[in-house]
């Protein structure tokens, strides 16, 4: 094995749990939600995450970016760019995007480039801010640009926001319509870690501690690359394809959902499916995936007629969906 | 298209709970239904007509409640429809069978309505089983309350099906519920299942009828359990005496076998043997009532004779018949073979009884009990005449047939010889009066030597000289024929010095043990040792005693007369225990004389039987004529005509010189077709009819007068003549019918238990029905197994293997609910049974979703999985858990179920 060439799937795969390990040595007990923020990475989306302060959120997007060299370098340490932007009332689009001051030199006016052009964001608070903020940065993340007076700046190719956003319930608060909510691939919640995970964190503070002030890059700018790359020629099968469609169509007919699912929710949805069969090492889409993702991808696209509707009627779509599924056979 | 597809489920869903729900319960309450009709025959009316209009309600009000219609409103239409139809049919005013219409009627609306609120209760009320269940079982036990055997047996018998009934029902309602909730893309496949299940009932009702002889068995003890009084005797007070159970081998009855028309029961054995012991049966015979009393209207009972066994076998001590004996004054008819009112005379019979001085007529009317031989013709001495009689409605199911015979009788005849009269001077003195009447007869020199010489006659034999040495003994005094009859008797009665009867009656008179006698005779046994034995050594000893005197005598079967109750009086009940035989002795001019010698059974006390309620006794009719109808009735003026030749005129048999035409006054009339009741209008024209006229006071009737013709007496009759019942004579296309049905018959079972086996069908179908549906986890275990072990190619084995692990490991108790395979394998099954589940679907994932290739290694491991679940299971909870686990059919139906996403919130 050490001598003989890695096949690609399982070069990716060490690749993977490469970096799910390196920064599961930070966030611990989350495994499930670090390959969310991988697979939503790899699918070339964002992620929102929406939860109560302190579970964690920063320091994921942090490791994730301390974890990966190259690209827009421009620490010390050779990683790829991190920003982080705390969304206040106050803050202006200009803040994100940035702004033309004049050149003394050249005479002219020249484009500062905002916080925005980074690789991997970190959009904190993001209901804090004005809906005109928001908008400011949805756009950007739907075109992967910018456009600043008459001039358009491209992104990078490694262009990734953690978004993450308080409860609604609380207040100070400006929600992010519907519209908005669907460019994000995904919306997921660490929520608390159990006692034993905690009791773990709390034990090995320090060391924590030592880790996330030198995490080790683990992968390349380029291999981040090469994985979305990768994760678009994931196999899924047509009857899983089928399944996403009876899911999507189930959530527009369902009486309990006022606003089903966009066909923009389902092309996400395949993404991300292939981009987690991708994360779990695999080169094909299986039943599972489904149900991990349904939730995390779906869930947040759709406006329910009431709390309870919201807990089950999508559970409900895909249950039936995947029996349809395990009744299959091979080749059908 | 929707609706249509809807339309068409609803409609799957009827027919499904009609089947499984309606069917069964149709079934119990006919059972039911059967069962109060045991008890209370006065229906009257057939019970699959009672079951039809019940079905009626019971059917259309699920239909109408399926279909969601209100109760209340739907109800008391119903209701208001009824009572409407009552006013009108009370406004009707006619004749009986009106009244009739009325009173049928009123019984289908009752069953009707009850089988209303079934079908409501069954399609609305959620516990409906136990409710109808429960009102079925308190029907049952009322019903069965009439019963006068009422053993546990009984009971078990009778609620066996209806318990079975509510279990099956609390049983397959949530099967049916869950069946009828899947998808209608489904039905075909659930439409198949149901095919193969209503074949599988099929095959276990054909399996059901290889048992059939065990059910008719069962059958036929469960009639005799239910027949009570009238019961078929084999299994008689079996709980209550063991000993005195009847063994036909050593008793004085036999099953009849002239099985022409399908029935057969008791009757006297053709030939009496001294046997070692006589067992007695219990039940009642025949009754009778005999218009034969003493000048004060005492009652005078007489002994019924069967037949005279004249002949005598010494080797085997048994009494035979013999056709040639003198004199035959045995009148040989079959009673049943007579058609109703007909009649046969004998008047030979009156002229061999060799009888002239103190004679008279006396009649009696014999009702012959369900389980009697109804070929025998049980009379009191030299019986000459027999008419058949109908038996009223009310007793049909107690008394078969029914006959009136007339016998010419001697006045110094009766019962009373043995009876001791105890204080009562009338019968002493009658006794006094009859004996001095007979010492008239001082020798038989006055008698026919043919007579003298075949009825003097004895076996030689030192036995018989020892019996003629003895006779001579004890009749040494006696100078007339009655003194040595009297002597004899004597002799059976005498006591020895402490007062202690010598003879005595016993029905085990055991084997003679003596090893010194060569030869023993049981007849020398009890005349010279034992001195016991029961009536046929009394008559068999006293028989040869008294010819040995000389005086001709016979011996004699028949039925012993008991009066035993002054409260009917004239009515005779007769049981099997009182089958007797005793002897008749012969004196000139006074013909033959009951003579019965067996003492009374000191140490039994006479059994107390019921003197049961005497049948209604038919009218006497003084007309009856049989002819035929040129024109039929005329339905208003309810008259009609006949053309007669036949006539019976107060029981006398005649024929007209000329066919004469009478004019019938039909309006108070009963109408019977065959069996059946019917009415005026189902005369047609040129019908053979029977009609019959009653003796009564209320009408004009001509008395006969002898020293006219026939035909001038007919003038006299009047015109018209009123008519109680017509008979119409089975047309032919009728008798054609008839006996096709009859071959039918033959070819399945009687009537009488058809009902009853179709019920006990019901039952197995029943018990085979929840059996089978135990045992289906059992077979769908087998058949994925053996689909796995006969897969085609790896791609199908590895299919297959899934679908067999998954079955498995859910029968063992773990659910997958709405997990995926892959995690169940993971979480659930994995951990607890040490499986490979989760390689095994890992490589039928990526089959099922990547590529169909099989990598190597992959055969291997899906062959390895499929053969290690059941080991694996085995090896966890052990075998017979796990065989235990899959007669759990609910958990079984939860495997086909669609999982219910809900009961999971969150991941």
């Amino acid at each position: 094995m050490d001598n003989q060439p890695l096949s690609p799937l399982e070069n990716n795969s060490t690749k993977l749990l490469l970096l799910t390990s390196n920064i599961e040595k930070i966030i611990r007990g989350k495994t499930q939600e670090v390959k969310f923020v991988i697979a939503a990475m790899l699918a070339r989306g964002h992620i929102l995450l929406e939860d109560n302060p302190g579970a964690g959120k920063t320091v994921m997007a942090k490791t994730l970016a301390q974890s990966i060299s190259g690209g827009l370098t421009e620490g010390a340490a050779g990683t790829v760019s991190f920003k982080r932007i705390q969304f206040t009332p106050d803050l202006l689009p200009m803040d994100l995007i940035g702004s033309h001051i004049f050149d003394d030199t050249k005479k002219e006016f020249i484009f500062k480039k905002g916080p925005l052009f980074t690789n991997v964001l970190l959009a904190d608070e993001i209901n804090r801010a004005s809906p005109k903020v928001q908008s400011a940065l949805l756009e950007c993340m739907a075109e992967n640009q910018i456009s600043a007076g008459d001039k358009t700046f491209l992104l990078d190719k490694l262009f990734f926001t953690i978004a993450t956003q308080n409860p609604i319930e609380m207040e100070g608060t400006y929600p992010l319509p519907a519209a908005q909510l669907d460019r994000f691939f995904m919306k997921i919640s660490f929520g608390y870690v159990s006692e034993e995970v905690e009791l773990d964190i709390y034990n090995n503070y320090v060391a924590i501690g030592d880790v996330r002030n030198n995490v080790s890059q683990v992968l390349t700018y380029s291999d981040i690359i090469g994985l979305q790359q990768e994760a678009e020629n994931v196999l899924i099968h047509p009857e899983l394809v089928k399944s996403v469609v009876n899911i999507v169509q189930g959530t527009r007919k369902n009486s309990d959902i006022s606003l089903g699912c966009s066909t923009r929710g389902g092309i996400i949805f395949i993404k991300c499916l292939k981009a987690w069969a991708l994360v779990n090492q695999r080169n094909f889409v299986i039943e599972d995936d489904i149900r991990s993702l349904a939730q995390p991808v779906l869930q947040h696209r759709m406006i329910f007629r009431n709390r309870e509707a919201s807990k089950t009627s999508l559970q409900n779509i895909v249950v039936s969906e995947l029996e349809r599924l395990a009744k299959l056979g091979i080749g059908n | 298209m929707s609706t249509i597809l809807s339309n068409r489920k609803t409609i799957f869903q009827l027919l499904f709970k009609l089947f499984f729900i309606v069917v069964p319960t149709l079934f119990i309450s006919y059972f039911t239904l059967a069962i109060f009709n045991l008890s209370y025959t006065n229906l009257d009316i057939g019970i699959v007509n009672q079951a039809f209009y019940f079905g009626l309600g019971l059917v259309f009000s699920f239909i109408l409640y399926f279909f969601r219609a209100r109760f209340v409103f739907t109800f008391l239409i119903l209701l208001i429809v009824y009572w409407v139809l009552g006013r009108i049919l009370a406004q009707l005013d006619g004749e009986i069978d009106v009244f009739q219409v009325v009173v049928k009627f009123k019984l289908y609306a009752t069953l009707f309505i009850i089988g209303w609120l079934f079908g409501f209760l069954l399609e609305r009320v959620k516990f409906s089983p136990i409710i109808i269940a429960a009102f079925l079982t308190l029907i049952s036990i009322v019903a069965l309350k009439e019963q006068t055997d009422f053993s546990i047996s009984t009971l078990f018998f009778s609620l066996f099906p209806v318990l079975a009934y509510a279990l099956y029902l609390l049983f397959i309602s949530p099967i049916l519920a869950d069946l009828i909730d899947l998808d209608f893309k489904k039905s075909k496949r659930v439409f198949l299942r149901t095919l193969v299940f209503l074949l599988l009932v099929t095959s276990a009702f054909w399996l059901s009828r290889l048992f059939s002889d065990t059910a008719i068995n069962t059958n036929s003890k469960y009639i005799g359990e239910k027949g009570g009084q009238f019961d078929g005797g084999e299994n008689e007070n079996k709980g209550k005496e063991k000993a005195n159970a009847y063994d036909e081998r050593n008793g004085l009855l036999e099953r009849g076998n002239k099985l022409d028309d399908g029935d057969d029961g008791y009757k006297l054995k053709d030939t009496m043997k001294m046997s070692d012991k006589m067992s007695q049966a219990d039940h009642m015979m025949f009754c009778a009532k005999l218009k034969n009393y003493f000048p004060d209207g005492t009652p005078q009972p007489l002994y019924f004779v069967y037949h005279y066994l004249t002949k005598y076998d010494p080797i085997k001590e048994s009494f035979i018949r013999d056709a040639s004996m003198p004199y035959f004054d045995e009148f040989n008819v079959d009673p049943s073979s007579l058609a109703m009112y007909r009649s046969k005379l004998d008047r030979n019979i009156i002229k061999n009884c060799l009888a002239s001085k103190q004679r008279k007529y006396v009649e009696a009317q014999v009702y012959v009990s369900s389980n009697t031989w109804k070929h025998a013709l049980l009379a009191p001495a030299s019986a000459y005449f027999v008419q058949a009689i109908p038996v009223d409605s009310g007793y049909k199911k107690l008394f078969r047939s029914a006959y009136r015979v007339k016998c010419t009788v001697s006045e110094l005849n009766n019962a009373y010889f043995v009876y001791n009269p105890s204080g009562n001077a009338q019968l002493s003195e009658y006794q006094e009066q009859r004996f001095n009447a007979l010492r008239s007869v001082i020798d038989y020199a006055s008698a026919d030597t043919a007579v003298l010489r075949y009825y003097t006659a004895i076996p030689k034999g030192t036995l018989y000289d020892s019996i003629a040495n003895l006779a001579k003994r004890i009749t040494k005094d006696a100078l007339t024929p009655i003194d040595k009859v009297i002597a004899i008797r004597n002799y059976f009665l005498q006591t020895d010095k402490d007062g202690k009867k010598i003879f005595r009656y016993t029905l085990t008179p055991g084997k003679p043990s003596d090893p010194n006698i060569p030869n023993t005779s049981m007849l020398y046994s009890f005349l010279f040792k034992t001195h016991a034995g029961y009536c046929t050594y009394f008559a068999g000893a006293s028989l040869f005693l008294l010819r040995s005197a000389g005086i001709p005598s016979r011996f004699t079967t028949g039925f012993a007369t008991i009066d035993r109750a002054d409260k009917n009086k004239g009515w005779y009940w007769f049981y099997a225990s009182q089958a007797h035989a005793w002897t008749q002795v012969y004196f000139p001019d006074y013909g033959w004389l009951d003579f019965d010698m067996t003492i009374g059974n000191d140490d039994q006390r006479e059994a107390p039987h019921p003197d049961g309620t005497p049948p209604l006794p038919p009218q006497e009719q003084w007309l009856v004529i049989d002819g035929k109808t040129e024109t039929g009735p005329d339905l208003k003026s309810k008259q009609l005509e006949i053309d007669a030749q036949k006539i019976i005129f107060f029981n006398e048999d005649f024929q007209l010189n000329k066919s004469r035409r009478f004019k019938i006054d039909a309006s108070v009339c009963r109408v019977f077709y065959g069996e059946k009741d019917t009415t005026l209008s189902c005369i047609k024209s040129n019908d053979s009819l029977v009609l019959v006229s009653f003796d009564d006071a209320s009408k004009k009737i001509p008395q006969p007068k002898t020293e006219m013709s026939i035909d001038e007496q007919v003038n006299g009759f009047p015109k018209p003549i009123i008519v109680d019942e017509i008979h119409i004579k089975m047309r032919a296309e009728d008798v054609k019918k008839d006996e096709e049905k009859k071959k039918v018959n033959e070819k399945s079972l009687t009537n009488n238990q058809n009902w009853q086996q179709l019920l006990w069908i019901g039952v197995y179908l029943l018990v085979g029905i929840l059996i089978f549906i135990f045992l289906i986890p059992f077979l769908w275990l087998l058949i994925l197994w053996l689909l796995f072990k006969f897969a085609k190619n790896p791609l199908q084995r590895a299919d297959r293997a899934y679908q067999f692990g998954l079955y498995n490991f859910h029968m063992a108790g773990v659910e997958r609910d709405t997990e995926t395979p892959l995690s169940y394998a993971k979480e659930k099954t994995d951990p607890l049974f040490a499986s490979s589940f989760a390689n095994f679907m890992l490589l039928y994932l990526r089959l099922k979703y990547s590529s169909a290739q099989l990598l190597p290694g992959d055969k291997e491991l899906i062959s390895y999985f499929g053969n290690s679940v059941i080991p694996s299971i085995r090896n966890k909870i052990g075998f017979l858990k796990m065989c235990l686990n899959y007669l759990n059919i609910f958990r079984a139906q939860r495997f086909f179920r669609k999982p219910n996403a809900n009961n999971q919130n969150e991941y």
